[in-house]
């Protein structure tokens, strides 16, 4: 093992100064060490070689790391080193070579595997998110500043490669981690989301589903905690979200939330034990059962998993002779799965959703709710209050409320029969979920249509549905708002201990697509157009389908035409429709609009998304 | 000053502030109690009725005392009341309701609490006037007024011992009066008076057998201030007709709306063309039942024929709504059933009752000389049959809201 290249490093990157500043605040407690290296007297090559023969063994592998971290432009250098001299910590210097090189989202994607790979103690994985969430904010602020480097930066980059470090000597050491064993799987994926929540910094999506969390494995107590907890996460983003600088204070108190919110989840996900059926998820039809898991499931505990709805050929005319409003349609929901109804103006979207919430008799098909009707199996007849009081239906006009907001929530929770602690729990929670905690003592025209909508889904949730009919709430909500709305009903909707079902109507469809699992579209004369998911769509598609927005040049449609045949374009109000064959890509698309002129303002792939249906394509 | 108007804002304050509490820990344990208000209504009844007792009772009683007061008192509160009571019955229609199945027992326990609402509503002026009735027989129970009522009971007896010859409508007002002032002094000896003539000059007294000497010659005389007072002490002492049997019978049938209404707006849910008829039939019925007592100008010739078409409707109304739910016709039949049975049937103990006053009013007393009249509908007492028929019709509503309500929840929860 030859030190001559490292020496040979030592000697080119470092002053003498600064290589006896990094020994002494390396070995800060190592007094022996010190106590080796020469005075000033002695020239820096003597100063290194004195410093080399006092490194020996594992702490000349920790020096190194110390040496990346503190130099990180110093870091690919000294990784080639250290593979030369053994050491066996490389991962810590990739880390350093990355935030170098100011490659700060591959050093994160970094650090996640080597935190996945080790066996690290929830305080290590505390302490790792909370360095990331610090990069992340430093990011923040140095984009508003304007900044490329500074103190701060140089700071998170010595923790994150301190912590690369030791996560990758506990990688090595090989023990297995039993946490994920023992906990429910939810709630480690829960746990996942909301760390990864903290380490983009976005400390108020991290409490809400935290609030998750806590909702569907915590106690009231726990419960209580979370609330607390997102309240502060909220004053704090509503008093900071546009700073550009916090000041050291500031930050402490920031940090010390995300931690708070960081060891709740840990705790809650300690006490959360897999029930019978849990750790083999949605796929407990195709899992094989051991006796134990054979007797629930015969006594009952598995139908949860079964559908909610199902119905099949539903038909209806508003009156006789009249023209259908749906058509042979079909539809199966199952619990925790979103499904969106999408179609053109009066293609039946709300009529079929007040069918699913039993407003609206059909004259032909069946519709049948297994789980939330008690009287299936024994009579024909659905138990319509029984049913009904297990739906919420949200209406495109909602229903307006007399009096202050936290009063109808709790009013509307004693009409569903929840009384004392338990209404006081349910309604704080739903405010504080849906962020309208701080709405609590307006009236309805005090509030905006944004938040008129989610008082309309507070209330359908106060009430403890299975199954959640909304429709069209992103009518006047802005493309922020819609996001926000639809990133809840998601979360709610796959996390919350209600185990419920949501089925969504509107005409944002790329929108609703994206959070969706299944979708429906309707056709104008209330038939399917298409029934299934995005993917499902992708793959039943014939050709694929892009929107151009803006003018396009005739020399560009002519070669357009030249390539993908004649009649590949139409001209739809401002949007030109690009149909092709199945095989063309999107980046070839993209390709050939650059290099025939400017790029297209707006682009968008439309083959996988329901989208198509507007424009007269058929699945 | 200022500190004082600090302090009480204050106070004011921190009273809202426990109201607010109050309200919510009501509003989160009781929401049956929230939704019927009646956990206001009923501490602000027995607040307004001690202080109207107090008010109306602790005063000195006198011989002089003015009586006019039960009128211009009573009867502001009792229409304020009426006009709160059908505002509050609005606000029940809106109630916040669940399609969960409706026990039995908690429509019931809605039923008696929106009575209860109704009792404790209508308190205020019922206490106050109890007590200015009280204090009117405190009055008359004066050694004057009694005194005042010898004199015409003397009177009036010479009168009619004098002129036994003439017509007897001429000397009915006489001894009309004298019928009520006898009952005057009955009344004033069960209080623990003496009843004997009081000592020393009356005037009133003497102006009072003057009044009946001269009706005696001459029946078109108008009547002194002394005998309209002892025809008042007698009407609010001792007759105690209050309230007047129109105003009787609406404040019945609002407690029956108070049952009904909100029920019924809650099955009725957009279903206009159910129920409409049934509303249109009652009111059919209220208006000629109104004709037929003369409260409104007609004619009530056809009394029995409409009259039994009352109760033929309603019996039919009353068998065909379970029958329908049971033999399970649309449910529009069945609200429409519902409906009348709970509009129009509640109509028949007033129809009983007004028709009961009226064939009795041709042969009883004339009208009160002092008190204004809507027709030949006259004042008379609250009776035990009147009681138990209001009572029956309330119960009615009651019991079949209790008997058909799990069944018209199911018709309301399903699909149409």
């Amino acid at each position: 093992m030859s030190l001559a290249p490292l020496r040979a490093l030592l000697l080119r990157a470092l002053t003498p100064d600064e290589l006896r500043r990094g020994l002494s605040a390396f070995a800060v407690e190592d007094g022996g060490l010190r106590a080796r290296l020469p005075g000033p007297e002695v020239g820096f090559e003597g100063l290194v070689d004195a410093a080399l023969a006092a490194l020996d063994g594992p702490l000349l592998g920790r020096f190194l790391v110390y040496l990346a971290a503190s130099r990180p432009e110093l870091a690919g250098e000294l990784r080639h080193v250290a593979a030369q001299l053994g050491v066996s910590e490389p991962e810590a210097f990739a880390v350093a070579s990355l935030l170098s090189a100011h490659r700060d989202a591959a050093a994160a994607r970094k650090l996640e595997e080597l935190e996945r790979a080790s066996t690290t103690t929830s305080g290590d994985r505390r302490e790792l998110n909370l360095a990331v969430a610090d990069l992340h904010r430093w990011q923040r602020e140095a984009g508003e500043r304007g900044e490329a480097s500074g103190d701060r930066r140089v700071a998170i980059t010595r923790r994150l490669t301190n912590l690369a470090a030791s996560m990758s000597a506990q990688a090595s050491s090989g023990s297995l981690a039993v946490e994920a064993v023992a906990a429910h799987p939810d709630a480690l994926r829960l746990r996942e989301e909301i760390e990864a929540h903290v380490r983009r910094a976005d400390g108020k999506r991290a409490a809400l589903r935290l609030l998750d969390l806590a909702e569907r494995f915590g106690d009231s107590q726990v419960r209580r905690r979370a609330l607390e907890l997102s309240a502060r996460a909220g004053t704090w983003r509503t008093r900071h979200v546009f700073k550009a600088r916090l000041e050291a204070s500031e930050r402490r108190e920031w940090l010390a939330l995300l931690q708070a919110i960081l060891a709740l989840t840990d705790e809650i996900v300690r006490s959360a034990a897999p029930g019978p059926f849990e750790g083999l998820g949605e796929h407990w039809l195709a899992a094989s059962l051991d006796a134990a898991a054979r007797t629930s499931l015969h006594a009952g505990a598995a139908p949860e998993y079964g559908p909610l709805v199902r119905c099949d050929g539903l038909a209806l005319r508003y009156r006789k002779g009249g023209p259908p409003v749906l058509k042979d349609v079909s539809l199966t929901v199952f619990p925790r799965t979103v499904v969106a109804v999408v179609g053109p103006n009066g293609a039946g979207k709300t009529t079929f959703l007040r069918v699913l919430a039993g407003e609206l008799r059909v004259e032909d098909g069946m519709i049948s709710y297994p789980q939330l009707d008690p009287a299936l199996p024994r009579h024909d007849d659905i138990d319509w209050p029984v049913v009904r009081s297990r739906i919420a239906h949200v209406p495109q006009r909602l229903p307006r409320f007399r009096g202050r907001l936290d009063e109808y929530l709790h009013a509307w929770a004693g009409a569903c029969g929840l009384r004392g602690g338990e209404n006081v729990d349910t309604v704080d929670f739903w405010l504080e979920r849906l962020g309208l905690a701080h709405c609590r003592q307006v009236r309805w025209r005090e509030l905006s249509r944004s938040l008129q909508t989610r008082v309309a889904l507070a209330r359908a949730l106060v009430g403890r549905p299975r199954l959640l009919l909304v429709d069209e709430p992103l009518v006047a909500l802005d493309p922020r708002a819609q996001q926000w709305f639809l990133q809840d009903l998601r979360d709610i909707v796959s996390s919350s201990s209600l185990r419920l079902a949501a089925v969504v109507s509107s005409q944002h469809i790329p929108e609703l697509e994206a959070i969706a699992d299944d979708v429906v579209g309707l056709r104008d004369d209330g038939a399917v157009w298409f029934h299934g998911g995005v993917l499902d769509l992708e793959q039943a598609r014939r050709g694929a389908l892009f929107e151009i927005g803006g003018h396009l040049e005739d020399a560009t449609r002519d070669r357009l035409t030249a390539q993908f045949g004649p009649g590949c374009l139409r001209e739809r109000e401002s949007v030109t429709l690009l149909r092709v064959g199945g095989h063309v890509s999107r980046r070839e698309v993209l390709e050939l609009l650059c290099v025939l002129g400017e790029p297209p303002v707006y682009f968008r792939d439309i083959s996988g998304s329901h989208m198509r249906m507007f424009w007269g394509d058929r699945p | 000053m200022k500190v004082a108007i600090h302090r009480l804002v204050d106070a004011w304050a921190a009273v809202r502030q426990r109201l607010q509490r109050y309200d919510r820990a009501v509003l989160v344990r009781r929401p049956a109690l929230r939704q019927t208000r009646i956990h206001w209504i009923a501490p602000a009844s027995a607040l307004l009725s001690l202080t109207g007792a107090v008010i109306v009772s602790l005063p000195r009683v006198e011989a002089e005392d003015p009586l006019r007061t039960i009128d211009s008192f009573v009867w502001p509160l009792l229409f304020v009341a009426v006009l709160f009571l059908v505002l509050w019955i609005r606000d029940q229609t809106r109630a916040l309701v669940s399609f969960a199945p409706l026990a039995r027992r908690r429509i019931a326990a809605l039923a008696l609490l929106r009575l209860g609402c109704v009792a404790a509503i209508l308190g205020p002026p019922l206490v106050v006037d109890g007590c200015m009735r009280a204090r009117a027989a405190r009055i008359a129970a004066h050694d004057d007024n009694v005194g005042v009522a010898l004199a015409i009971v003397e009177a009036a007896d010479h009168c009619l011992g004098a002129a036994p010859a003439q017509e007897p409508g001429e000397t009915a007002a006489v001894a009309r009066l004298r019928e009520r002032a006898s009952r005057l002094i009955e009344a004033a000896r069960a209080r623990g008076h003496s009843g004997r003539p009081p000592r020393g000059p009356r005037p009133a007294a003497t102006r009072s057998a003057v009044w009946i000497e001269k009706h005696c010659h001459d029946p078109a005389a108008s009547p002194s201030e002394d005998i309209v007072r002892i025809e008042r002490l007698h009407l609010y002492a001792v007759a105690r007709v209050f309230p007047r049997p129109p105003l009787r019978a609406l404040l019945y049938l609002l407690a029956c709306a108070a049952v009904v209404v909100p029920f019924l707006a809650l099955w009725e849910d957009r279903r206009g063309r159910a129920v409409g008829p049934a509303v249109a039939l009652g009111l059919f019925f209220v208006v000629h039942t109104s004709m037929a007592i003369g409260w409104v100008p007609g004619t009530w010739s056809t009394r029995k024929l409409w009259l039994a078409s009352l109760v033929a409707v309603s019996a039919v109304a009353v068998v065909a709504a379970p029958l329908a739910a049971w033999r399970r016709v649309r449910p529009e039949w069945c609200l429409l059933a519902f409906a009348t049975a709970v509009i129009v049937a509640p109509l028949l103990p007033v129809a009983i009752a007004w028709a009961t006053a009226v064939s009795a009013s041709a042969t009883a007393e004339a009208a009160c000389a002092c008190l204004p009249r809507f027709g030949p509908a006259e004042p008379s007492a609250v009776g035990p049959r009147e009681l138990t028929a209001y009572a029956a019709g309330v119960g009615f509503c009651c019991l079949y809201i209790v008997g058909m309500g799990p069944t018209m929840h199911r018709l309301w929860a399903a699909p149409r």
